[in-house]
């Protein structure tokens, strides 16, 4: 029951399966390497790595945001260093134009499969009145069975190109180069297959693709720069996001993610060939919003599991405000040996408020219990303490662990509670720090 | 079993958020949706060519975000003819993050704990987007022939993989009980 409602959506899922059991399926793979692997679907606007890897502008930008590595090989590298692979970004162009009409190609009966493209071209050829030779060779063959040779040059065409340039010339039926009526009978007779460079039709699209890309490269808009978040109080955050035109709204972690999103999504445009408006990425901020920014806000007060994997997990805050039930583990720990099932730090043991004491004197807990749990031990943030960073660690740890205890946030307790921690923050970064 | 984890995430089939419920209907999902359009085509992937041994599913038609999957022993390891069942849980930003996969079917393995959480390093810090389910569940299947004993979650386990094979494959036999589907 459930399996047959997925069919059915997943009936209109294009994907490389398509080509299996077609007479084209090794086109599977041809499809699959035209496709990012973040995001399975066709590159779009494809970036090469340092390391050589290829993924679609945005997708790669995401990745290097999250964690400054490479999805292939988890090879360090920088947005910086992301060239675009135009080639590539044609390949998959062409391959799109060609798809649906190759698909159904290959879906078709074979019999029925070899009159499709020629019906298309004839009904071209009646509306060009034409009486000549081209078209006496193609209605014969559309009836004599012998005719597969040139069964078999309709169709590579109908690959190449889905239509015929109303160029005023006709194409020689045995290397389809294109010539006047004129000269195809003497053509005709000494004819080796290979057409004309010249009046090849394929060069035409081909070569003014390739102008209007360069000619579209100088209009691009600037790329944005990525912040040191640790580096911007609440309110300067604020101003940065609205001096941008994006929300400033939501807990200091959400901004911070909004912005991380944002710059992906507009450096992904200035790689891209046709660029999108300002309001068009908007609604594509916006989409995130929906379907991730306030997913997060929601999942991660719920979650400590998915909390602690996360990179700018807050290792600081969490110790502190997990001290007791660390402290209960550790205590368990020592008045029994470890067996093999532990129960994982809790989310709803109580949340003592983070004190400025607790924070000086909170350590990394270390116990076997801890590790064997399966969970990382907080570590690295602790070491690398400095004052600055404690403070900005401070403020988002206090929002963390402050807003389920509260119910549902609202923007103005949000705004409240941002300033007292930056009160409170303020406090912290005065004190001299025991390391 | 429990699922409280998940509602976190999911609401029931009949109260979908407008995101989730544009899934259902017959054309193609919207773009921006870069979650639910990858699990689709990861769907097609493992319906059409999936690798031997492995499979998945997703637990509800109406949600792509929790999923169920089985992994076949790979002979030659105490393993060899059990089957295990798996659930995938997706996070809304799945691939940029991690599924959390747990074994349903209790197991005993050196990297595994007795509430089926799994240590493996490219579920955790080692995850990447270019990884998908496909993928994740091979490499549990190796893990399962070749557990990694310097960080175990069973510590017994971890003896005993290399000091008495016997032994292992006994406790291996006796932990294995088949689960059902909720």
């Amino acid at each position: 029951m459930a399996s047959k409602a997925n069919r059915d959506n997943l009936q209109e899922v294009e994907d490389s399966t398509d080509w299996l059991n077609t007479p084209l399926a090794p086109l599977a793979a041809v499809e699959s390497a035209l496709r990012c692997q973040v995001c399975t679907e066709f590159y779009t606007t494809p970036m090469i790595t340092s390391c050589s890897h290829t993924f679609c502008s945005l997708c790669i930008r995401r990745c290097l945001s999250i964690d400054g590595k490479c999805p292939g090989c988890r090879a360090p590298d920088q947005e910086l260093k992301l060239r675009s692979n135009w080639p590539l970004e044609e390949a998959v162009d062409a391959f799109k134009k060609a798809r649906s009409g190759l698909l159904e190609h290959a879906r078709k009966p074979v019999i029925i499969g070899r009159s499709s493209p020629k019906r298309k071209l004839d009904c071209v050829q009646e509306n060009e009145a034409d009486d000549g030779p081209r078209k006496r060779t193609r209605s014969s063959s559309k009836r004599t069975a012998t005719a597969s040779q040139q069964t078999v040059v309709v169709d590579s065409e109908q690959e190449d190109e889905d239509y015929i340039p109303n160029d005023g010339l006709v194409a020689c039926p045995i290397c389809n180069g294109r010539m006047t009526e004129m000269a195809i009978d003497r053509h005709i007779d000494q004819c080796n297959g290979i057409p004309p460079a010249t009046s090849d039709s394929r060069s035409k699209p081909r070569a003014s693709a390739t102008f209007s890309t360069s000619s579209k490269t100088f209009s691009k808009p600037e790329r944005l720069p990525h912040l040191s978040y640790s580096m911007f109080k609440d309110n300067n955050l604020r101003k940065k996001l609205s001096e941008l035109g994006i929300s400033a709204n939501g807990p200091r972690q959400l901004l911070e993610k909004r912005h991380l999103e944002w710059v992906s999504i507009w450096n992904a445009n200035c790689d891209s060939k046709n660029p999108r408006t300002k309001f068009e990425l908007k609604q594509e901020l916006d989409k995130w919003e929906r379907t991730q920014g306030s997913a997060w806000v929601a999942s991660n007060s719920h979650k400590p599991g998915s909390q602690l994997l996360d990179k700018e997990f807050d290792g600081l805050a969490w110790s502190s405000a997990h001290d007791d039930s660390f402290k209960e583990l550790i205590a368990k720990a020592r008045r029994k040996p470890p067996t093999g099932s532990i129960a994982p730090p809790e989310s709803q043991s109580p949340r003592n408020a983070v004190s400025d004491d607790a924070i000086v004197e909170a350590t990394p807990p270390r116990t076997t219990d801890y590790q064997m749990g399966g969970y990382s031990a907080p570590t690295t943030t602790l070491s690398s303490t400095s004052a600055e960073q404690l403070s900005g660690d401070l403020v988002a740890g206090l929002k963390n662990h402050d807003l389920p205890s509260r119910g549902p946030a609202t923007a103005d307790s949000i705004a409240n509670m941002g300033d007292v921690a930056i009160r409170k923050s303020n406090m912290a970064s005065a004190r001299p720090l025991q390391p | 079993m429990n699922y409280n984890m998940e509602d976190t995430q999911n609401s029931a089939p009949g109260s979908l958020p407008p995101s989730q419920a544009a899934k259902l209907a017959p054309r193609r999902a919207p773009e921006g949706q870069s979650t639910t359009k990858r699990l689709q085509t990861e769907l097609m992937q493992l319906m059409c060519s999936a690798a031997p041994g492995v499979s998945a599913f997703p637990v509800d038609a109406g949600d792509l975000s929790i999923w169920n999957a089985t992994i076949d022993g790979p002979d030659d390891t105490p393993y060899a003819g059990l089957t295990f069942k798996l659930t995938f849980n997706f996070p809304n930003n799945y691939p940029y993050a991690a599924p959390t996969v747990l074994f349903k079917t209790p197991i005993y393995h050196p990297n595994v704990d007795f509430s089926g959480r799994i240590c493996l390093d490219i579920l955790k810090d080692k995850w990447t987007a270019a990884y998908n389910i496909q993928t994740v569940l091979l490499s549990l299947q190796s893990l399962l022939g070749e557990p990694n004993n310097a960080s175990p979650l069973n510590g017994e386990a971890a003896e005993l993989w290399d000091k008495d094979p016997e032994e292992f494959k006994k406790k291996v036999l006796g932990r294995h009980r088949d689960v059902d589907d909720e």
